[in-house]
C-alpha cells in the first residue's frame, strides 16, 4: 500500500514538470530580452557602427541650414541633346522593306501559277 | 516634395540632388517624365537663404525636358514648391537671367541671402554640338506660405 501511494506521488510530480517545461518553452515572453540590456541597440551601434557614419566625408542636408553648406564648381549640365539615331529607325525601316519584297514575291508567284494553269 | 508653375504648365515631383565626384551638383535623371532636383545642401524652399532647384531643359530622345520653357517666366510671375510636411512655399519671379556657363555666377546663385529665396536652373542658348552653351536661371523670392 504504502510503495502504491509513493509510485503515485512520484508519478503525479512527473506529470507537474513534464507538463510545466513544454508551458515555459512555448511562451514567447519578452521579459529575457528586457532583462539582457547589454544586448541595446546602442551598443550594437558602438560596435558595428552603420556605413553612412564612416562617410565622415560627406556634408550633412542644409535643409534645416539658412544657407548653402556645399557650394558646388562649375556650371550644371542641364540639358542633354537630342541623341542622334542609335539605328533602330534604320533596322525597322530595313524590316519593313524586306517584308514588302516577300511579299511582292509571292505575289508574283501566285499570279505566274494560275497564269500557267489557265 | 513637388514644384508648379502655372505660368509654363510645370507641375512635378521634386527629387534630393547631391554632389556629382567632380564636385559638380547632380542633375536629375535622363528619362521620359524627368523630375526636377532640389539641390540638398541648399536650404528647403520657404527657410532663409538660396534654395535650389535644377531640371532639364531637354531630355535626349525623350525630348523637351521639365524646364523646357524656362525662360518665358516673367517677373511676378509664382512659383510653388510643394513640401513633404504638407504646406507649400509660394515665390515669386524677380528676374530671369540667360548667363554663358563659362561665367557661371556662382555667387549670385548659392551666396547667403539674408531672406528666403529660389533658384531654379537648366540649360539655353545655343547648342555647341550635344551641349548648351549657357545656362537659364530664375530668381525668385518668398511671397508667402501655404498650410
Amino acid at each position: 500500500m504504502r510503495r502504491t501511494v509513493l509510485s503515485a506521488a512520484a508519478l503525479a510530480c512527473t506529470a507537474v514538470l513534464a507538463s510545466a517545461v513544454p508551458a515555459f518553452a512555448d511562451d514567447p515572453s519578452p521579459v529575457p530580452d528586457r532583462a539582457n540590456p547589454s544586448a541595446s541597440p546602442a551598443d550594437v551601434a558602438e560596435k558595428d557602427p552603420s556605413p553612412v557614419a564612416a562617410e565622415t566625408d560627406t556634408p550633412a542636408p542644409a535643409e534645416d541650414a539658412d544657407g548653402v553648406t556645399v557650394v558646388p564648381s562649375g556650371a550644371p549640365d542641364t540639358g542633354a541633346a537630342t541623341a542622334p539615331s542609335d539605328g533602330n529607325g534604320t533596322l525597322i525601316g530595313a524590316g519593313a522593306a524586306a517584308a514588302l519584297a516577300a511579299g511582292g514575291a509571292g505575289f508574283l508567284v501566285v499570279r505566274r501559277r494560275r497564269a500557267a494553269a489557265e | 516634395m513637388g514644384l508648379e508653375i502655372p505660368a509654363i504648365g510645370v507641375d512635378t515631383p521634386v527629387i534630393p540632388l547631391g554632389l556629382a565626384p567632380d564636385r559638380t551638383v547632380e542633375v536629375p535623371p535622363i528619362q521620359a517624365d524627368d523630375p526636377a532636383g532640389w539641390y540638398r545642401h541648399s536650404p528647403t524652399p520657404g527657410r532663409k537663404g538660396p534654395s535650389v532647384i535644377l531640371g532639364h531643359v531637354t531630355v535626349g530622345r525623350h525630348g523637351d525636358g521639365v524646364f523646357r520653357h524656362l525662360a518665358r517666366l516673367r517677373r511676378g510671375e509664382r512659383i510653388v514648391a510643394r513640401l513633404e510636411n504638407g504646406t507649400a512655399a509660394e515665390f515669386t519671379v524677380d528676374s530671369v537671367r540667360t548667363v554663358p556657363k563659362a561665367d557661371f555666377p556662382t555667387d549670385a546663385v548659392y551666396g547667403d541671402v539674408d531672406r528666403p529665396e529660389l533658384r531654379l536652373i537648366t540649360c539655353g542658348g545655343p547648342r555647341k554640338g550635344d551641349e548648351y552653351r549657357d545656362n537659364v536661371i530664375v530668381f525668385a523670392t518668398l511671397s508667402g506660405t501655404i498650410d
